[in-house]
């Protein structure tokens, strides 16, 4: 365990610097475990943790990457292993093998605005939880929480390229999920569609007439 | 009239400033033809509100200041 320096002169640090992204984490250890107990566990793992070794940190730095990154380390060594998941070759497996680098971006162009108007929350949180723990973890860090791909890319130990391509699929993931829910609940995308097969002319007032 | 080639561009640039990802230059340069060009205006406008409703809708654990004390108990009893 490293040298620290009187306790005092940490707190403040503690408390001012730290202290304030606890609800920041919390969001992220419950997207990451599914569950308030877990998730609260590995918060407060991840605040003795970083009290533990806060003579590493520098004052005025970024505070919440760090801990992030505490965090996203103690759930993959800790927290994993703790709940004894049986080992399994899933989608995700797949995908961090066929992990790239490349500079590719997305953003939501392709998502229409209005099937938000059919959600109450639900829905993002599933549609988010549903994808696989890679993309799950980029779409918290970059959409929700804001990171830059270099403050992920230090985050999760991997490089920038892999940042920008995780997202690229995540995100196309999400706005399919997202899609397909909307499109579940009576939410019709009309797009390409020609004007006359979703509209029905207006009746003329000869053809009313007739009638 | 846009080709696809400027639409990519576009759907790019719009990602790009979103994620924080474009340099000084290139983040006013964007934000000067957002101003500008409607069709900037519009993805800029779109881009913005689905990002604003993920952040939105995200399920947040309520009230954190039950877990900070904790943390701060936790830590009070590993230093006496």
């Amino acid at each position: 365990m490293p040298n620290k320096p009187a306790k005092s002169q940490y707190d403040p640090i503690f408390e001012k610097e730290l202290l304030p992204h606890v609800g920041a984490l919390q969001t992220f250890a419950y997207h990451l475990t599914y569950n308030q107990e877990d998730a609260d566990d590995l918060v407060q793992e991840t605040y003795l943790k970083a009290y533990r070794f806060i003579d590493k940190y520098e004052k005025g730095t970024n505070a919440k990457a760090w801990l992030f990154k505490i965090l996203k380390n103690a759930y993959i060594n800790e927290y994993r292993k703790k709940v004894k998941q049986p080992t399994k070759v899933d989608f995700e497996d797949i995908v961090a093998f066929h992990d790239t680098d490349d500079d590719r971006v997305s953003g939501y162009s392709d998502l229409r605005e209005e099937i938000f108007l059919h959600m109450m929350g639900d829905e993002v949180t599933t549609a988010i939880n549903s994808l696989p723990i890679d993309f799950r973890t980029v779409i918290l860090l970059c959409d929700i929480e804001g990171f830059t791909y270099e403050e992920i890319a230090a985050i999760i130990d991997v490089p920038i390229g892999t940042v920008r391509s995780r997202l690229f699929r995540a995100r196309n993931l999400l706005k399919e999920k997202l899609t397909e829910y909307a499109r579940q609940h009576g939410y019709t995308d009309v797009r390409g569609q020609k004007k006359s097969k979703r509209t029905t002319p207006a009746k003329t007032k000869d053809q009313s007439e007739e009638e | 009239m846009h080709n696809v080639d400027d639409l990519n561009e576009l759907t790019k640039q719009v990602g790009m400033f979103f994620d924080q990802a474009l340099d000084p230059q290139s983040r006013d340069a964007f934000l000067q033809r957002v101003s500008s060009d409607p069709l900037y205006q519009q993805a800029y406008q779109h881009e913005q509100l689905i990002r604003e409703n993920l952040k939105k809708l995200i399920y947040r654990p309520g009230d954190a200041s039950q877990l900070i004390q904790a943390i701060k108990n936790q830590i009070g009893g590993k230093e006496k």
